[in-house]
Formats: structure tokens, C-alpha cells, sequence
């Protein structure tokens, strides 16, 4: 188990291993001001021939603003018959490791499920429009 | 699919092997994939084809190249400190004895009549992607740096190896493209049905 004390380190910075290094309570206080998201005919194909109900799929990109510590997330995504658009198996990636108050890596598996499950509470399907076009939107907030 | 799966040096391969090797990748990368790269009568190499340059070959039942992957040393030149630095996301590209790049990776067969099942495909991309790890774990590396189309970090997840992004995707010939990690540790070589051995593990 790798560790760096949060306390050696500014705000957000990269580790040996090319990791990011934060607390989910820090992650969750994150601006992502870049925000894309498009679709992918190739993605759209793969899922069906999983047995996945999409029409439409694609990717989602967020990121925070501030190189050379920008945090990346990103996932699939597909729209189902319905018009309801879902994360596509397979779930999230990112260059997050999460650690705990005590600087303690939780490793890769526990990451993921905690950034999907702080994804579920993230209003990302209002996001996106309903467009046929290859970009769906592509947006860069102002930092808070 | 049977496959076959060799690796060695440039230096170790006969120059027929090596004629064959830069025709499938011609093959693939250029007229399949349409990449833009260097290419001199139907053959794709460049300036990192070099005699120290380590290759993965894998070959089908009837001898014939369907799949490659190449790997050098980031303590030399390499392809995405030269040509894509921009990738690692405002981070210094890796000069180290223990990373590794992978490029020119592909389990396509060229002139296929019919794309191979999912199951077929994924199981060629694991033997394939198993030698890339022994290869490269022979030569001391603890980590790959490779970049990659985005579904591409979707079959890595799938398959359970540990690999992750340095920063966004950014625009490649039109494509999304990011650069990537893969940590040749435990989770890597279980995935990979790689013996894993703890003394390739590292201090930091």
C-alpha cells in the first residue's frame, strides 16, 4: 500500500506513480469546469453485442481546470429506447487514487466505486442535450 | 484463433521477419487505421524502430503475423516523449530504467474476411498483451506508459489490469486519444494470467 502524508504535499499534487492523490471529502469539493460528452458509433456497437438495450452511446469527459494537477474523470454512457441515459458498464475512470484522513491509499477497486457512487448523486444526464450531432455539448465554466 | 507469441530485440530478428513485421504494420496502422506515419514502399517504421527496440509477434496457425506491439526504454528516445508530450498533460514524460513504452499495438488480422467473436478477439488481446508484460518485466520495467484510443481504456478495466489515465483525452488526427499508465504489478499479471514474481515489486 503506497502512501504520501497529505501534509507533505500541496493541494492536489501528482504522485510518483502518476496518481492524484486526494481525500473523497477534497474530491468532492472539486470544480469540474470542462465538461464533454459525444457519442461513439464503435462503444455503441460493443455494448449492444453485451446485450446492452443502447441506441446511443458515447463518452463523458470532466476535468478541473488547474494543469499540471488536472483531475480527470471520465465514463460511457448510453441512452436507452426510453430516452434515459445511463452509465455504461464498465463504470468510471479517472487519474484519482483516493486516500483516507490518515493518507492511506484505498486502492484502486474502492476508488471506482466511490467515484461512481459520487457520480450518482451528480446531475450529469441534464447535462447533455439531445442532439444527433457527434459533440453533444462541450462546455468550459468559469472556476468557481 | 491458435496463436504464437515471440519477442526480441530488432537486432534478434531475421530480416525477413523484420520486412514481414513492418508490412502488417502498414498493414494495420496505415491502410486500416489510416494513421499518419512514415512509410516506404508498403512499410511502416520509424525512427524508434531502432536494434535495441523489443517487439512482440504473435503469429496464427499458418505462421502469418496477426498481431505486434512494440516496447522501449523511456531511457531513450521514444515516440511519446518526441512526437506527443502534450499528452502527459503538463507532467514531464518518464525517463526511467523501470517504465516502459508500448506502441504499435494491435491483435488485428489484415484482410480478414470477418471481424473475430468478442470472445476470440479478447482472448487475443490478452495472450497478446500477456507477452507485452513478460517482455517488458524481463527487462526491468515496473510500469507501461503507452497512449491509446478510448476504448481501449474500457477493455483494460474490463479485463481487471491496473492501468490508469495521466490527464483528459485530447485530439489526435480527429480522435480522442489519452496517455496512460499500467502498473505491472499483482492485479496486472492475475488479470494476465502472468506468474507474478513480489521481487519485481519496487521501493519508492
Amino acid at each position: 500500500m503506497s502512501s504520501i502524508p497529505l501534509s507533505q504535499q500541496a493541494p492536489l499534487s501528482r504522485s510518483f506513480d502518476g496518481y492524484i492523490r486526494t481525500t473523497f471529502e477534497d474530491f468532492s469539493s472539486l470544480d469540474f469546469c470542462q465538461r464533454r460528452a459525444w457519442q461513439d458509433r464503435e462503444l455503441c456497437d460493443e455494448l449492444i453485442e453485451d446485450d446492452v438495450p443502447a441506441f446511443q452511446a458515447g463518452y463523458c469527459e470532466w476535468a478541473t481546470d488547474k494543469l499540471p494537477h488536472q483531475v480527470s474523470i471520465g465514463w460511457g454512457w448510453f441512452r436507452w429506447i426510453d430516452g434515459r441515459t445511463l452509465l455504461a458498464p464498465g463504470g468510471m475512470t479517472s487519474n484519482l487514487m483516493l486516500v483516507d484522513r490518515g493518507s492511506y491509499d484505498l486502492g484502486p477497486h474502492k476508488t471506482h466505486e466511490l467515484l461512481q457512487s459520487w457520480l450518482t448523486g451528480e446531475q450529469w444526464q441534464r447535462d447533455m442535450l439531445i442532439s444527433s450531432n457527434t459533440c453533444l455539448y462541450s462546455t468550459h465554466r468559469s472556476p468557481n | 484463433m491458435k496463436m504464437t507469441v515471440l519477442s526480441g530485440t530488432k537486432s534478434q530478428l531475421s530480416i525477413h521477419a523484420e520486412a514481414e513485421l513492418a508490412s502488417y504494420r502498414y498493414e494495420i496502422f496505415v491502410q486500416t487505421l489510416q494513421w499518419q506515419l512514415p512509410v516506404e514502399d508498403g512499410r511502416e517504421f520509424d525512427q524508434f524502430d531502432r536494434p535495441d527496440t523489443h517487439y512482440i509477434i504473435a503469429r496464427d496457425a499458418l505462421g502469418l503475423i496477426c498481431g505486434c506491439a512494440r516496447l522501449l526504454p523511456t531511457t531513450r528516445p521514444y515516440l511519446l516523449d518526441e512526437v506527443f508530450p502534450g499528452l502527459m498533460n503538463g507532467q514531464p514524460p518518464p525517463h526511467d530504467a523501470t517504465v516502459w513504452e508500448l506502441s504499435r499495438f494491435s491483435t488485428k488480422t489484415p484482410g480478414a474476411l470477418e471481424p473475430p467473436s468478442r470472445e476470440d478477439a479478447r482472448a487475443r488481446f490478452c495472450t497478446l498483451f500477456a507477452a507485452v508484460v513478460e517482455a517488458a518485466l524481463a527487462q526491468g520495467a515496473t510500469r507501461l506508459i503507452t497512449f491509446t484510443a478510448m476504448g481501449v481504456e474500457r477493455i483494460l478495466r474490463a479485463i481487471g489490469m491496473h492501468a490508469h489515465r495521466v490527464g483528459p483525452p485530447q485530439m489526435i488526427d480527429g480522435k480522442p486519444v489519452l496517455a496512460m499508465w499500467i502498473e505491472l504489478d499483482q492485479q496486472t499479471c492475475k488479470a494476465l494470467g502472468v506468474s507474478w514474481q513480489p521481487s519485481h515489486t519496487t521501493s519508492h
